[in-house]
């Protein structure tokens, strides 16, 4: 049975406001931005946005107004620059911007997913002992626990280790998005999903979920990942949704197929930085690449091919290595 | 670990170096690392400093990074922590909660971590600062990225190197919010229930490993066996850098009684530095 089916639709008919939603992938790489922009063009708002290495696509969705409760561990855009506009939003308060971001660790989420995955309600852990990510007086969820659906009822528990007297051990709820965007490199209209190079746990982002929806770079015949099937990421017991959509990923990275874009990177920190002091900046930036672009043909037509063509990967490294990456002193964009 | 950007500005303090804080810096950490040691880094200072140990005395010491790539032998040095670049060379490429869970398992000898607070217990606030609750929500004056992996890194490796920018803000004596524990930490105290904090050493609380050495802008700081607070090992007296300066730069009392001139970069590690390590001098700016 093929799920292949446009970007637009998949979104419609899985992602809802108020909607659990994970984004796979890693800080600047092989995020689904172009999914992350169609959730923005239609208008999805009150997300509650929750994935093991959250950033860009999440803070775009903050600033855009889409989402209003995050649990995560950081947003940034590492050596592009710091995430202004956000931390704003973070200072202000819930009470005051109606957005909540609840600090937990990497490891946190992480594991929050694998209890997800194995179908378990709660899962002990070690981690981040001596941290304030255990204070309890630090929850920016409190007045949402019992009452929003999938929001844990408590967001930890310390209790005795049942094996082994007088240990105490935190267990941390298990997390199951309504639904999970990954984008791929392969997928076949049956939902195999193939992913080169390291997998940043979208295995685990994808089982713990009710539903996935994969963008990928290029739809292949389940015959083709047929072969070395050793090498296929997610089964497609876990995909409704098969979307190809090119460049998915940009401005972030796509092994094999593109790098990130550090021309694109910087301008979207720079709108941003001067965001802070004048919002007309950065809803001019969001009109121009987001809210006035049809659809993400038309946002990669207006790239320009000669921007593509310098992103594009070398078939033997994975990435472009002509690329200029001096941040403060980049040629003017191709 | 991502908390580094900073560093970027720092530049030369004196005429007389022909070297830079940042590459003082970059070296002292390489020195730290040992040969055969699992090294958790991020991309930035500390994964530049792995790369010149492995040139020189740690040829064996395998590199790993929260992403998932294992022993990455790159060509090119990557920027973001997914980075492709990191893919070249690697033996094993996997997620998160696989890299993590090396760390529950004991089995990373080594992390590094920067922020924008330090105390004298080695505890790291890389969250924000000005942490108050308001309207039952906690907020913070100056928001930051956040944990990430620090939190993780900082509980569960068995030795943990800080990398900070030496400034009298970010040495404090005691950091608005823990995200990554050091020594002692002050504890919500889960038994006797809201608002009872307590000061506990983290062994108390099963914890292994700990923060060995801050190294700064200005030199290395160690922690003290008996009472495990800071103290300063040494200085960067080539950068023109006094124990006196270090002291007017740190807010709690710091001991330099026992601090010495920082053993200098050699023309080799200065030579691997700018020109096999970061060539494109994206990390190591002038």
């Amino acid at each position: 049975m093929s799920k292949v089916m446009g970007l637009r639709e998949a979104l419609k008919r899985y992602v809802r406001d108020g909607s659990v939603l994970c984004l796979g992938g890693i800080s600047l790489c092989r995020r689904p931005m172009a999914a992350a922009y169609e959730i923005i063009r239609l208008g999805i708002r009150d997300l509650h946005l929750i994935d093991i290495a959250p950033g860009m696509p999440q803070i775009l969705l903050a600033l855009a107004g889409s989402a209003s409760v995050v649990e995560g561990c950081w947003h940034g855009y590492e050596l592009f620059g710091h995430p202004y506009m956000w931390r704003n939003l973070v200072e202000r308060g819930p009470k005051e911007t109606g957005y909540r971001f609840n600090d937990e660790s990497h490891y946190m989420l992480s594991l929050r997913f694998v209890a997800g995955w194995l179908g378990v309600p709660f899962i002990p852990t070690y981690t981040a002992r001596g941290s304030d990510l255990w204070n309890p007086e630090f929850d920016n969820l409190w007045d949402l626990r019992g009452k929003r659906r999938k929001v844990a009822a408590k967001k930890f528990a310390v209790i005795e280790n049942p094996f082994k007297e007088g240990e105490l051990v935190r267990l941390l709820p298990a997390i199951n998005p309504d639904v999970t965007i990954i984008h791929a490199q392969m997928a076949a209209p049956d939902g195999t999903t193939r992913i080169l190079g390291a997998h940043f746990d979208d295995f685990v982002h994808a089982a713990a979920a009710d539903h996935v929806i994969i963008t990928c770079e290029q739809i292949v015949s389940r015959d083709t990942l047929a072969v070395n099937p050793e090498m296929n990421l997610i089964p497609s017991v876990y995909v409704d949704a098969v979307c190809q959509v090119p460049y998915g990923a940009h401005p972030g990275s796509c092994l094999g197929y593109y790098d990130y874009d550090p021309w694109f990177l910087n301008e979207l920190v720079r709108v941003t930085r001067e965001g802070e002091r004048n919002p007309e900046v950065f809803k001019r930036w969001l009109e121009e690449w987001v809210l006035g672009v049809e659809s993400h043909d038309a946002y990669l037509e207006k790239l320009g091919l000669r921007r593509l063509l310098a992103l594009r990967a070398d078939p033997a490294l994975g990435y472009a290595p002509e690329l200029p990456r001096r941040l403060h002193e980049m040629p003017p964009p191709p | 670990m991502r908390c580094l950007h900073h560093h970027k500005e720092v530049k030369h303090v004196n005429g007389k170096a022909d070297y830079t804080a940042l590459e003082m810096m970059v070296v002292q950490a390489s020195r730290m690392i040992r040969d055969g040691e699992v090294v958790f880094v991020g991309t930035g200072l500390p994964m530049i400093a792995s790369m010149l140990a492995k040139y020189l005395h740690a040829p064996n010491a395998i590199l790993c990074c929260e992403a998932g790539f294992w022993d990455s032998r790159f060509l090119h040095i990557p920027m973001t922590v997914g980075d492709s670049r990191w893919y070249v060379g690697s033996t094993w490429c996997a997620g998160q909660s696989y890299m993590f869970s090396l760390l529950q398992r004991r089995r990373i000898d080594l992390g590094f971590l920067g922020g924008a607070q330090v105390d004298k217990y080695g505890n790291i606030n890389s969250t924000g600062v000005g942490v108050q609750l308001r309207d039952g929500y906690y907020v913070f004056g100056k928001r930051f990225e956040g944990s990430g992996g620090a939190a993780d890194i900082a509980s569960m490796a068995n030795r943990v190197i800080i990398m900070m920018k030496h400034e009298r803000r970010r040495f404090v004596e005691r950091v608005d919010y823990i995200t990554s524990p050091g020594w002692y930490v002050w504890l919500h105290d889960f038994k006797h229930g809201r608002g009872r904090v307590r000061l506990v050493p983290r062994w108390e609380l099963g914890m292994w490993g700990g923060p060995e050495a801050v190294i700064s802008t200005m030199g290395v700081m160690r922690f003290d066996e008996e009472t495990k607070e800071m103290y300063v090992e040494s200085y960067y007296a080539e950068l023109g850098i006094t124990p006196e300066d270090i002291k007017r730069n740190t807010s709690f009392d710091i001991k330099v009684d026992e601090a010495e001139p920082a053993e200098p970069p050699t023309e080799r590690e200065l030579e691997l530095l700018r020109e096999h390590i970061d060539p494109e001098h994206i990390f190591l700016r002038e």
